[in-house]
């Protein structure tokens, strides 16, 4: 078995990582957020129903004396339970938009940088729950999709430097035997790999750029220049 | 006889790819860190053999993570394994006091290096 400092587990077969007993933790905080509205709401009807009360306190409101009063008392009840539901309404509010609105913002910002090519952005991998762990799970891809990037860069540019090396091998005058169609198949593939290259030059990698045909750190790059 | 190996980079894929490549001569992967960080307190806890160090990571950089670990333990064997630019980079990793440095597009050649080793 393979240790993680993130105590993940690696399954062997497909590699993938798994952190025991974190799932769920999102059903958890939406379960507190329903029984809390709900505890809150039950209480302050059942607060309500207490003061009406049953048949005697009933028949004493009906009586002409007592009715103006228990109005204004009821009324007051249903303001101050009106107003704890609203409280405990906000406190969810706020809870969720800390927990799940706020990164949700933050990851959509990110995942759109992503998405035009800056492999950079990083989204935050917290609150601990699957919110954070989609954003880890992008930020993997993206670190992936650089790394496959950056292989295919290195590959095209060692098999540009083969055909260019052949290429002036090739040349006609030196070698008479050459036939005009592998110069022609050579320049075709030469092409085909620098467009490759370009692709991946449309990217905004992160940490790394890719000068004169060297893929450098950006600190060194910079030092370059400077 | 395999030797028991951290392997130290961010991207999943890599890490995948350089177990696969090392296992398949026999050695032991017994650690994975994803950062420099983690691969300095898996490094004092697993006490590995040897250990396959990438360069850019978020985080602690690999260069750094050598540091740290090389200044606790003299003798550590650590591999630069980097898309860098070899010429640029690999005399740095010599100074830290890594063995070796190779590109990843040449990852199966660690093992002709961890057999000279």
């Amino acid at each position: 078995m393979t240790q993680t400092l993130d105590n993940m587990k690696i399954d062997p077969k497909t590699g993938s990582r798994e952190r025991p007993g974190e799932i769920g933790h999102l059903k958890h905080q939406f379960l507190w957020c329903f029984l809390t509205i709900t505890l809150v709401t039950m209480g302050v009807s059942i607060a309500l129903m207490i003061e009406l009360g049953s048949g005697p306190r009933l028949t004493d409101a009906v009586n002409p004396g007592n009715t103006v009063d228990f109005l204004a008392a009821l009324r007051w009840r249903i303001v101050l339970g009106a107003v704890l539901v609203v409280i405990a309404s906000g406190v969810v509010f706020l809870f969720l938009h800390a927990r799940i609105g706020r990164p949700m913002e933050k990851m959509a910002a990110a995942a759109g940088r992503m998405a035009e090519g800056c492999l950079g952005a990083t989204i935050p991998d917290h609150p601990p729950n699957e919110i954070g762990q989609i954003g880890a799970s992008v930020n993997g891809l993206a670190v992936n999709f650089q790394e496959v990037l950056i292989l295919v860069w290195n590959q095209t540019e060692d098999a540009i430097t083969k055909i260019r090396r052949t290429t002036r091998q090739m040349t006609p005058g030196c070698d008479e035997h050459v036939s005009p169609d592998i110069m022609v198949d050579l320049n075709s593939a030469q092409q085909d790999l620098e467009t490759m290259q370009m692709m991946v030059r449309s990217f905004d990698l992160y940490d790394v750029v890719i000068n004169e045909g060297d893929v450098l750190t950006a600190k060194r790059a910079a030092d370059t220049i400077n | 006889m395999g030797k028991t190996i951290l392997i130290v980079d961010d991207s999943s894929i890599m890490r995948k790819m350089i177990k696969e490549t090392l296992k398949s001569a026999g050695h032991d992967v017994i650690g994975e860190a994803k950062n420099g960080s983690d691969a300095v307190t898996l490094y004092k806890t697993l006490d590995p053999e040897l250990v396959t160090m990438d360069i850019t990571m978020r985080g602690m950089d690999g260069f750094e993570a050598a540091r740290q670990i090389l200044s606790g333990d003299r003798e550590a064997c650590i591999i630069f394994l980097s898309n860098l630019d070899e010429a640029q980079y690999s005399q740095e990793a010599k100074q830290i006091g890594a063995k070796g440095y190779l590109n990843k597009h040449r990852s199966k050649d660690i093992l002709t290096l961890i057999e000279q080793l």
